[in-house]
């Protein structure tokens, strides 16, 4: 039999356990046997036997008097209702998905490929298309050809640069095709006023490196003056040496500049992100209400 | 009516019922709340905090021990109490001796039953025990208190405690051990079944 007084922090959970018989049958009998060779434990597990039965024998304490609930106390103590959690619930996912949305809406906006730009400007097209589209109907097709300066940048496709063919057919293509409205303007400025605004882009011999033809919807007949970004007739033969980006720093008052891009059809609704919030919101402030009640 | 049907029909509204569970537990709540207080008036406040608190939440009762279920709630209440008396400690109204030191056994506390001996030894253990196990930290002392005066088991415990029925264990072990080191410390004022005869162990 030991006589080692060290009991280590596991003999005495066991000791407490097995006074409570609250040790498993192998783990009992284990402790059994140790137990019948250590005379510490023995001393241990006898002082603990000794401490139950006196914590057992303190007095008991009765209530000093009822605790039970008048009508009238019961009235005032609201139960949690059963929605209470389904606010919790609703609130929080409303809340992540909103937060799914922005964050898709941004790594799809931030890491997509960029859509190729005449798209883009077939798109502006189809947006600028139904103005004054009864005189179109009654004229021939005319095939335009794209010169090269429709693909400059995010400026050029905005204001829908070579929209105006007839006189975009040099390399900069510029000075005169501004927007898709304009160009229509100026189609029809070419053919009602005779070529009066000469472009001084108009050289045929350039043709021959147009690209491909495209056939585009003619554009309606409109009396109106000629609008020529940045262009007077008379010097239209200085326009030649002028970067474009210089003719288009000022934006004329009478284009439509506003062009849907195409980044928004890949976003979600504003109404979603709206109604996401406004659920998030509402419900989040019942159930804080509720909790707060509690 | 059974205790099932008394929890339904509380449960349903019943306020009758309702209190009917409160008369059968009150007293084991009481007595829980006072051993872990070791304050009349708190463990009083602490056992109707229970009670408001058990009717709010009576339709999360899922079953089982309704007891056990109301002892986590009175325990939680007592967590509570002990919060709230750390955050506005109080001064005893009880007499002080002359250098501040409190005095535990005023005249007019006294016990005034008859066999007063026996009394006497009684009393002094009972207040050695629950010194000892008010010096236990709230952790050690909830278990102790649950376990060896409120009768519960270990599940129980460990589901009123919100731990593992390891951590139950090893609580209650450490905290028995604390007691009974603090009992020891008491030496002769202990009854002589309390001291133990080391001699009979050599």
């Amino acid at each position: 039999m030991t006589r080692q007084s060290k009991i280590s922090s596991k003999d005495l959970e066991n000791i407490s356990a097995y006074l409570d018989n609250a040790l498993s049958a192998t783990e009992k009998a284990d402790f059994e046997v140790r137990l019948a060779k250590s005379l510490p434990l023995q001393k241990k597990l006898k002082e603990y036997t000794q401490l139950k039965v006196a914590l057992k024998k303190l007095s008991y304490q009765s209530a000093p008097r009822d605790f039970t609930l008048t009508a009238e106390e019961a009235r005032g103590i609201k139960r949690k209702p059963l929605f209470y959690p389904a606010f919790s619930y609703i609130a929080l996912t409303a809340a992540l998905l909103l937060a799914l949305v922005f964050t898709s809406e941004f790594i799809f906006n931030n890491f997509s490929a960029p859509q190729p730009q005449d798209t883009q400007a077939t798109l502006m097209l189809a947006t600028e298309a139904p103005v004054e589209e009864n005189v179109a109907a009654t004229e021939a097709p005319q095939i335009f050809t794209w010169g090269y300066g429709y693909g400059v940048g995010g400026k050029t496709e905005g204001m829908g640069g070579g929209g105006s063919t007839l006189m975009s057919t040099d390399q900069s293509g510029w000075g005169i095709g501004g927007g898709a409205a304009t160009a229509g303007k100026d189609i029809e400025q070419e053919e009602v006023l005779g070529g009066e605004e000469v472009s001084p882009n108009e050289e045929p011999a350039i043709e021959d490196e147009k690209p491909e033809p495209t056939i585009v919807t003619p554009r309606p007949v409109v009396s109106v003056e000629p609008i020529i970004f940045g262009l007077r007739a008379d010097e239209a033969g200085e326009v030649l040496s002028v970067f474009p980006t210089e003719t288009l720093k000022e934006p004329d008052a009478q284009v439509p500049v506003e062009v849907e891009t195409s980044s928004d059809t890949i976003t979600v609704s504003n109404y979603r992100k709206y109604g996401l919030t406004g659920v998030a919101v509402l419900f989040g402030a019942l159930a804080l209400v509720y909790y707060r009640k509690q | 009516m059974s205790e099932l049907d008394l929890i339904e029909l509380a449960r349903n509204g019943d306020l009758d019922a309702f209190n009917h569970l409160v008369l059968m537990y009150q007293d084991a709540a009481y007595n829980t709340a006072y051993r872990i207080l070791f304050d009349s008036a708190a463990a009083s406040d602490a056992t109707q905090e229970a009670v408001i608190s058990m009717y709010r939440k009576l339709n999360s009762y899922r079953g089982g021990s309704f007891k056990s279920w109301f002892l986590r709630i009175v325990t939680n209440a007592c967590y509570d109490e002990l919060r709230r008396s750390r955050r506005r400690p109080t001064v005893p109204l009880e007499p002080e001796s002359n250098d501040g030191e409190l005095i535990e056994s005023p005249r007019w506390m006294e016990d005034s039953t008859p066999d007063p001996e026996e009394n006497l030894a009684d009393s002094e253990m009972e207040k050695a025990i629950q010194h000892c196990i008010s010096g236990l930290e709230d952790k050690f002392r909830v278990v102790l208190v649950l376990v060896d005066i409120s009768g519960e088991d270990y599940e129980s415990v460990a589901v009123t405690i919100d731990r593992p029925i390891g951590t139950v264990k090893s609580r209650l072990a450490r905290a028995r051990q604390k007691v009974q080191e603090c009992l020891q410390d008491y030496g002769e004022l202990l009854p002589e079944k309390f001291r133990l005869n080391d001699k009979e162990l050599r």
